[in-house]
C-alpha cells in the first residue's frame, strides 16, 4: 500500500521533472504552443457565447422585447436611463426599456421592489407600447410591421451565430493542426535524438537490451509522448478555461442557482475518487494478466515444436483458455465499475437539470428569473459536464506519457561510448600490438587472459581455437567495441593505444567482416557501399577483387538488386562475398575477418578462396580462420584456448609440434581425408 | 469506380462475420438493445418535460405543482437512465469480451493444428498482432461500433421524428444541413482512410528501419557509418512526419465540420424558428425543445463517423483473422501407432533423403541405419551436417518421405503424428521452457507426475539439488517475472522433462552442450540405468557422450561418412578419432 502511493507520487513528480525537458523538443516553436493555447481559450469563449445568442434571441426578439418600470423615484429612473444600453421611453407613468438590455443588478433590484412588471410589451411604430394580448387585437398590417423589426433582429442574430460558427470552425481546425504539427515535430526530433544516441551508445548496451525493446522505445513510446501535445497540453487548458468560463457565466446568470448546483460537486468528487482507486487497481491486474497472456501466446508459437513433441497441444490450449477466462473475469469487473461510474455521472447531469427546472422554474414563477435564464442554464449545464469528462480521460494519457518519457529519458541518459582522446595518427603501416590483454564481460568469468602478440604491418595473423576460446572477443576489443578495463593490458594500433584514438578514425582504419553476415534491406549497391558516396572505379575494382561481379551479373537489376534483410535470396556463400566486397570498398589499412562457418557449395567455395587472396593482399590482417588456405598462408597462427594463447607459429611449425593445432587441423580442415577413409 | 470492387466485397465479408458473432450472442444483444431503447426513450423524454414546464411558465399557466412535478419526473428519469445504461453496458460489453475470448482461443487452437511449416514461414510478431490488435479491433466494433451506430440511429430518428411532430415545417428547415454532413462524410472518409493507411505504412517502414539499424549496429559501428545511417533514418522519420500531417489535414476537418453543421441547424432555428414563434405557428416551448433536439443530433453525427471507421477497421481485422482460419496446412494424419505393449522402440532408416521445402539441396542424403528396441544410436558431425534434422524427422516435426523411416517396422510417414510423439520423448537442441513454474514445466512430460517422480527425474539430470536450493523449490517461477536459469540448468530441466515422459524412445539433441564434460558424463552414466529399456538416440558434438552407444553415425553434409561402434571407429583414421583425440587434449 505504502509502496503504491510512493509510486504515484513519483509519477506526478516525474511529470514535473520531465516537463521542461519534453518542452525542450518544441523549442523554436514554443510560440505556436502559446498561440494554440490562446486560440483554444478564445475558442472556448466562442463556444460559450453561442448559447448566449440563443438566449438573447429568445428574450429580445421572440418574446415581447420591452419591460415596463413603474416608479416615480427620479434617482432610480436616472440610473435606469444611464445603465440600460438601449433607449428608455416614458409613456405615462411607466418607463419602457428593452428587457435584454437591462443590467442584471438593476433588474433584480426592480423586481424585488415590485417595480418591474412581469408582463412584456411590444412597441408600435406610433410609439405606443402594447401587451401581447393588445397586439393580437390590432389589425394584421400593424401587427406585421411590429413583428418585422423583431424578425430582422433574429435574422441578424442568426447571421452572427453562423459567423461565430465559421470562425470557430477555422479556429478549431487551426488549433488541431497546429498542435499536431507541434506534437509530430517534437516526436520527430526526439526520435532523431534517440536514434543518434543509439549510435553513440557502447556496444555492451546492445548486448543487454533486446532489439525489440529498443525499437518499441523509439517508435511507440515516442508516439505516446506526441499525444501529450495533441490531446493534453492545449486542450486541457481550453477544458479548464471552458469549465471556469461556464461556471462564471452560471454565477452571473443566477448566483443562487449556480451555488446550489455546486452542492452536486462533493458527491461527484467522491464518486470520481472511488472510481479512480477501484479502476486503477483493476488496470494494474489487467496489465499483469495481459502480459501473461501475451507471453504464453508468444511462447506457444516459439516453442510449438516442443508442444508438439510432448503432444501438449490440448493442454496448452486449455491453459490459454484458462488465462483468457481469468482475464475475462477481471475485464468484467472493470466493465461493472465503468457501468456504474459513467451512468452515475450522467445521472448527476440529469439531476442538475431537474434542480434547475425545479428551482429556476419556481424563481420564474415568483418573478425572480427570466425564462431565458432558465433555458441558458440548461444549455450551459450540458456544456459543463463535457470538459469534466474530457479532463478525466486526459488523466490516463498523462499517466502513460509519464511512463513513456521515463523510459525514453533513461535511454537518453545512458552514458555514451568514450569517443577517445581524439588522436588521429597519420597513415601508418597498420601494425597491431596486444600487450597482456585480459578481459571479462562479467566479473569473475575471464574470457581473455594475459594475451600478447604482434601483427607487423602488412602481415596476416590467423586465430584458431575451439568455440568459446575468445577469438571474437579479441577482434571486438581491437575495434574498441568494449573498453579495456584498468589493468587489462594495452592494445596498440599504429603505435597508439586504442583508447587514445578518435574512435571514428580508429574504426575507419579497419574493415571488419563479421561472422554474422548482416545484409540490410535495400539494393546490393547500398549494402556494399553502406550508403556512402563511392566512385564507380573503386566500386568496380572491389566487385572484381571480391569475385562479386559474377554474382551481380546473375541477379536481376545487377547492383540495384534488392535484398531483404535476412538475405534469403542470396546463399550463405554469396552473402560472404557481399561482406568481402563491403570490406574492399572501404579500402581499409587493416582487415579483421571473422569467417563465416556455414558450408557452401564447392563453386562458391573456390570463389571465396580467390576473393580472400585478393582481400589480404598488401594489408594487415587478423583472421579468425575457419578455412584451410587462410590458415596455411598466414604469417603466424595463434591457437587460442580458454582465453590464452596455447600455441603460436607457422602452419608447418605447428603441424610438426603435433599439439592442439595439429588435431584441430585434422578434424576441422582436413575434411577430404575422412571421405576417403570411408570409401 | 471499378477498381473499388474487390476490397469492398472483402470488407462486406468481414462485416458479415462480425454480424455472425453478434448473432451467436443474440440473446444478450437483444437484451442490450432493449435496455438501450429504454435509455434512449428516457433521454428523449427529458426535453419534453423541460418543454412542458417552460411552456407553462411562458403562458403564465405554470403552478408550483407543475414545476415540482416536472423536476421530480426529471430525477426519476435520471435514475431510470442510470439503471438501464448500466444494464446495456453490461450486456454489450460482456458480449464483446466474450467474443474476444472466443476468437482469441480459436486463433490459438487453430494454429496448434497447423504444421511446423506454418510457424516457420509466419513471424511471431505477425501472429501476436493477429491475436491482440486484430482481435481488439473486432471487440471494439462489437462493443462500441454497433452500439454507437444503433444508439445514434435511434437518437437521430427520434429527435427528427419529435421535431417533425412538433413542427414539420421548422423540422425540415433545421435539418437542412444534415445531407451536407452525409456528403462530407462520404467524401472525407475515403481520403481519411487512404491517408491513415499511408501513415501506417510509413510508420512500419520507420519501425523496420530502426529494427534493422539496431540489429546491424555492429556492422555500422565497425564501418563507422553512424552519420550516414542517421541521415537515412531521417528520411523515414521525415516521411512519417509528412504523412501524419497530411492525414491530420483531412482528419482535423472532421470534428470542427460536424460542430459547424450541427451549429448551423441552431442558426436556422434562430432565424426560421424564431420567425415562426412570432407569427404564432410554433410555441416558445417548441422552440426551446427544438434547441435541445438539435443538441441531441450532434452525437449521432459524430457517432456515425466513428462507427464507420470502427467497423471498417474491424472488418479488415476480421479478414486477416479469417486468413488464419483458412490456413489448411494442417499436420498430416495417419494410422494410430499401436499403443502399449506393441510399442517397443525399434528404429530404422532406409535410404532416407530429405530436403526442406524451398531449400537448395537435401539436408539428409541416403541415410541408412537400424536400432533394435532398447538399443542406442549416436549422431555426431559438424554444424549443419543434418543431425538435428534426423532427430526431428523421427517425431514427424518435418515430413519424412514415405518408405524411408520406420518405428517398430511401421512407416513413420503413415503414423498419426500425435500417437507417434506420445511414443517418443524428445529434448530439443534449443532448451525451450515456458514462463511458468519448474513443476509446471516438468508436467509437460507427464501431466499427472507426482512430486516424487519429478524429484527422481531431476536427480537423474543432476538438477534436483539446485532446484531444492531455490526458495520456492519446484514451484519457482521461470521467465521474465521469475528467475532466469543458466544455459546448463535449462538444458538439464529439459532433460528431466523428457525423462519424466513415459516413452519407448528417448531423443537427446545435443542436450548437454552447456554443461561441462565431466557433469555430462556423470549424468549420462546415471541415466543409462534408468533408461535401459528405452531406445536412446543421442545427438552430440562431444564424442564422450556417444562413446558407449550401440551404433555411432558420423554425418557430413547430410551423408553418413562413418558408422560403427566407438572401438571400431577408433581403429580407423577419420573424423571420429580425430575429434576424440582433440577433445581429450582440450580437456587437459
Amino acid at each position: 500500500m505504502a509502496v503504491r502511493r510512493e509510486e504515484e507520487k513519483l509519477g506526478a513528480f516525474t511529470l514535473v521533472r520531465h516537463g521542461s525537458r519534453i518542452m525542450g523538443y518544441v523549442r523554436g516553436r514554443a510560440w505556436l504552443l502559446w498561440v494554440c493555447m490562446a486560440v483554444s481559450v478564445v475558442q472556448a469563449g466562442v463556444e460559450l457565447s453561442l448559447p448566449l445568442l440563443v438566449r438573447r434571441g429568445l428574450d429580445a426578439h421572440i418574446l415581447p422585447p420591452y419591460a415596463a418600470v413603474r416608479t416615480d423615484d427620479e434617482g432610480l429612473l436616472l440610473r435606469l436611463r444611464r445603465e440600460a444600453k438601449g433607449a428608455t421611453e416614458e409613456v405615462g407613468e411607466a418607463t419602457f426599456v428593452e428587457a435584454a438590455d437591462l443590467p442584471r443588478a438593476l433588474s433584480e433590484e426592480l423586481k424585488v421592489r415590485g417595480l418591474l412588471t412581469a408582463e412584456r410589451y411590444h412597441r408600435l411604430p406610433s410609439g405606443a407600447f402594447v401587451s401581447e394580448a393588445e397586439l393580437g387585437a390590432l389589425d394584421p398590417e400593424a401587427r406585421k410591421e411590429v413583428l418585422q423589426g423583431q424578425r430582422e433582429g433574429l435574422l441578424l442574430l442568426a447571421v452572427l451565430y453562423a459567423g461565430l460558427l465559421v470562425a470557430n470552425f477555422f479556429l478549431s481546425y487551426g488549433v488541431t493542426y497546429g498542435l499536431n504539427d507541434l506534437g509530430q515535430r517534437a516526436v520527430a526530433s526526439m526520435r532523431r535524438e534517440l536514434f543518434a544516441h543509439l549510435h553513440r551508445l557502447p556496444v555492451r548496451f546492445f548486448d543487454e537490451n533486446p532489439v525489440g525493446r529498443l525499437v518499441t522505445r523509439l517508435t511507440n513510446d515516442t508516439a505516446a509522448l506526441s499525444e501529450l501535445f495533441t490531446s493534453v497540453v492545449a486542450t486541457a487548458v481550453s477544458d479548464v478555461a471552458l469549465f471556469a468560463g461556464i461556471l462564471a457565466v452560471l454565477f452571473s446568470l443566477d448566483a443562487g442557482l449556480a451555488a446550489r448546483l455546486l452542492l452536486l460537486a462533493p458527491p461527484l468528487f467522491l464518486l470520481a475518487l472511488w472510481f479512480k482507486s477501484r479502476s486503477q487497481r483493476i488496470y494494474r491486474e489487467l496489465r499483469v494478466q495481459l502480459a501473461r497472456l501475451n507471453t504464453f501466446l508468444q511462447e506457444a508459437v516459439q516453442g510449438v515444436s516442443v508442444l508438439k513433441a510432448f503432444t501438449a497441444e490440448a493442454r496448452a490450449s486449455k491453459r490459454f483458455h484458462d488465462l483468457g477466462a481469468e482475464n475475462y473475469r477481471t475485464q468484467m469487473r472493470l466493465i461493472y465499475i465503468f457501468a456504474i461510474f459513467r451512468p452515475l455521472i450522467d445521472a448527476f447531469a440529469t439531476a442538475a437539470v431537474a434542480l434547475v427546472v425545479g428551482y429556476a422554474g419556481l424563481q420564474v414563477l415568483g418573478g425572480g428569473a427570466s425564462i431565458g435564464t432558465l433555458v441558458a442554464f440548461l444549455i450551459y449545464l450540458k456544456m459543463l459536464f463535457m470538459p469534466l469528462q474530457d479532463l478525466a480521460e486526459k488523466f490516463n494519457i498523462i499517466q502513460s506519457s509519464v511512463v513513456a518519457s521515463e523510459r525514453l529519458f533513461r535511454i537518453l541518459d545512458t552514458p555514451e561510448e568514450d569517443p577517445g582522446r581524439g588522436v588521429v595518427p597519420g597513415e601508418g603501416g597498420g601494425a597491431i600490438v596486444f600487450e597482456n590483454v585480459s578481459f571479462a564481460y562479467e566479473e569473475g568469468q575471464p574470457v581473455l587472459k594475459n594475451v600478447s602478440f604482434e601483427v607487423p604491418g602488412g602481415s596476416t595473423v590467423a586465430l584458431v581455437g575451439p568455440t568459446g576460446s575468445g577469438k571474437t572477443t579479441l577482434t571486438s576489443l581491437l575495434l574498441r567495441f568494449y573498453p579495456l578495463p584498468e589493468g587489462g593490458g594495452r592494445i596498440l594500433v599504429d603505435d597508439h593505444p586504442v583508447e587514445g584514438w578518435d574512435v571514428h578514425a580508429l574504426r575507419r582504419r579497419f574493415a571488419f567482416v563479421q561472422q554474422d553476415l548482416f545484409l540490410f534491406a535495400g539494393s546490393l549497391r547500398e549494402n556494399v557501399t553502406l550508403r556512402e558516396e563511392v566512385t564507380e572505379d573503386r566500386l568496380n575494382a572491389a566487385l572484381g577483387a571480391s569475385r562479386m561481379g559474377a554474382v551481380v551479373e546473375r541477379l536481376a537489376g545487377g547492383l540495384d538488386f534488392s535484398v531483404n534483410e535476412r538475405g534469403t535470396v542470396l546463399s550463405q556463400g554469396e552473402r560472404q562475398l557481399v561482406s568481402f566486397c563491403r570490406a574492399l570498398v572501404a579500402e581499409p589499412r587493416i582487415l579483421v575477418l571473422d569467417e563465416a562457418t556455414a558450408s557452401v557449395d564447392s563453386k562458391t567455395e573456390s570463389l571465396i578462396q580467390e576473393a580472400l587472396g585478393e582481400l589480404l593482399k598488401g594489408r594487415t590482417a587478423l583472421v579468425v580462420a575457419h578455412r584451410l588456405s587462410t590458415v596455411q598462408d598466414a604469417d603466424q597462427i595463434l591457437v587460442l584456448h580458454k582465453g590464452r594463447i596455447a600455441e603460436r607459429g607457422t602452419h608447418a611449425e605447428l603441424l610438426e609440434s603435433g599439439g592442439l593445432y595439429a588435431h584441430l587441423y585434422h578434424t576441422q580442415f582436413a575434411s577430404p581425408r575422412f571421405e576417403g577413409a570411408e570409401g | 469506380m471499378d477498381y473499388d470492387g474487390p476490397p469492398e466485397c472483402a470488407v462486406k465479408k468481414g462485416v458479415r462475420d462480425i454480424l455472425a458473432i453478434l448473432w451467436r450472442h443474440r440473446a444478450r444483444a437483444a437484451l442490450g438493445i432493449l435496455c438501450l431503447l429504454v435509455v434512449d426513450g428516457a433521454q428523449l423524454a427529458i426535453p419534453l418535460v423541460v418543454r412542458h414546464v417552460v411552456d407553462g411558465l411562458a403562458r403564465g399557466a405554470a403552478t408550483r405543482g407543475i414545476i415540482l412535478r416536472g423536476s421530480f419526473l426529471l430525477l426519476l428519469l435520471a435514475l431510470v437512465i442510470a439503471l438501464f445504461r448500466f444494464l446495456w453496458r453490461h450486456f454489450f460489453f460482456s458480449l464483446a469480451r466474450q467474443a474476444e475470448l472466443d476468437l482469441r482461443n480459436r486463433i490459438l487452437d487453430h494454429a496448434l493444428t497447423l504444421s511446423t511449416r506454418f510457424f516457420q514461414r509466419t513471424r511471431t510478431g505477425e501472429f501476436l498482432a493477429l491475436a491482440s490488435n486484430d482481435v481488439e479491433s473486432v471487440r471494439q466494433a462489437l462493443a462500441m461500433g454497433f452500439v454507437a451506430g444503433f444508439d445514434a440511429s435511434v437518437y437521430a430518428l427520434v429527435a427528427i421524428g419529435a421535431m417533425l411532430f412538433l413542427d414539420p415545417v421548422l423540422a425540415l428547415w433545421t435539418i437542412l444541413p444534415l445531407p451536407f454532413l452525409a456528403g462530407l462524410m462520404a467524401v472525407s472518409l475515403k481520403a481519411i482512410y487512404d491517408r491513415w493507411d499511408a501513415v501506417q505504412a510509413s510508420f512500419e517502414a520507420l519501425t523496420e528501419k530502426t529494427r534493422e539499424s539496431v540489429a546491424g549496429m555492429r556492422v555500422l559501428r565497425a564501418y563507422d557509418r553512424g552519420h550516414s545511417d542517421l541521415a537515412d533514418f531521417e528520411r523515414y522519420n521525415a516521411d512519417v512526419f509528412a504523412k501524419t500531417l497530411k492525414y491530420v489535414r483531412v482528419d482535423a476537418v472532421f470534428h470542427p465540420a460536424v460542430l459547424l453543421l450541427a451549429g448551423s441547424c441552431v442558426a436556422i432555428l434562430l432565424a426560421v424558428g424564431g420567425g415562426r414563434v412570432l407569427s404564432g405557428n410554433t410555441s416558445v416551448g417548441s422552440f426551446v425543445a427544438f434547441a435541445s433536439y438539435l443538441g441531441m443530433l450532434t452525437w449521432p453525427m459524430i457517432a456515425a463517423g466513428w462507427m464507420l471507421s470502427l467497423t471498417q477497421r474491424a472488418a479488415a481485422s476480421m479478414d486477416r483473422i479469417n486468413g488464419l482460419f483458412a490456413e489448411r496446412d494442417a499436420e498430416g494424419s495417419g494410422r494410430p501407432v499401436p499403443s502399449g505393449e506393441g510399442r517397443r522402440g525399434g528404429l530404422e532408416a532406409r535410404g532416407l533423403t530429405f530436403a526442406f521445402p524451398g531449400a537448395g539441396g537435401p539436408a539428409l542424403r541416403d541415410v541408412c541405419f537400424a536400432v533394435s528396441p532398447g538399443g542406442s544410436l549416436g549422431l555426431v558431425g559438424e554444424v549443419g551436417s543434418g543431425k538435428s534434422t534426423l532427430a526431428q524427422l523421427l517425431l514427424r516435426l518435418h515430413e519424412p518421405p514415405e518408405g524411408t523411416l520406420f518405428l517398430d517396422g511401421e512407416d513413420v510417414a503413415g503414423l498419426n503424428p500425435e500417437n507417434l510423439r506420445r511414443a517418443i520423448a524428445y529434448v530439443p537442441q534449443e532448451p525451450f521452457l515456458f514462463s511458468d513454474t519448474i513443476a509446471e514445466n516438468l508436467r509437460l512430460g507427464k501431466e499427472d507426475a507426482t512430486r516424487g517422480e519429478m524429484e527422481e527425474s531431476c536427480r537423474l539430470s543432476a538438477l534436483h539439488e539446485e532446484v531444492a536450493a531455490f526458495p520456492d523449490g519446484y514451484d519457482t517461477l521461470l521467465g521474465e517475472r521469475g528467475i532466469t536459469l543458466s544455459g546448463g540448468q535449462k538444458q538439464r530441466l529439459c532433460l528431466a522433462r523428457a525423462l519424466l515422459k513415459p516413452s519407448s524412445v528417448l531423443v537427446l539433441d545435443d542436450t548437454l552442450s552447456a554443461v561441462d564434460a565431466d557433469t555430462e558424463r556423470r549424468i549420462l552414466a546415471g541415466m543409462a540405468e534408468a533408461v535401459r529399456d528405452r531406445t536412446l538416440v543421442v545427438v552430440s558434438h562431444r564424442m564422450s557422450a556417444v562413446r558407449d552407444l550401440d551404433l555411432i553415425l558420423v554425418l557430413r553434409e547430410g551423408r553418413v561418412v562413418q558408422v560403427g561402434r566407438h572401438d571400431d571407429l577408433m581403429d580407423r583414421e577419420g573424423y571420429y578419432r580425430d575429434m576424440v583425440e582433440l577433445q581429450e587434449m582440450e580437456r587437459e
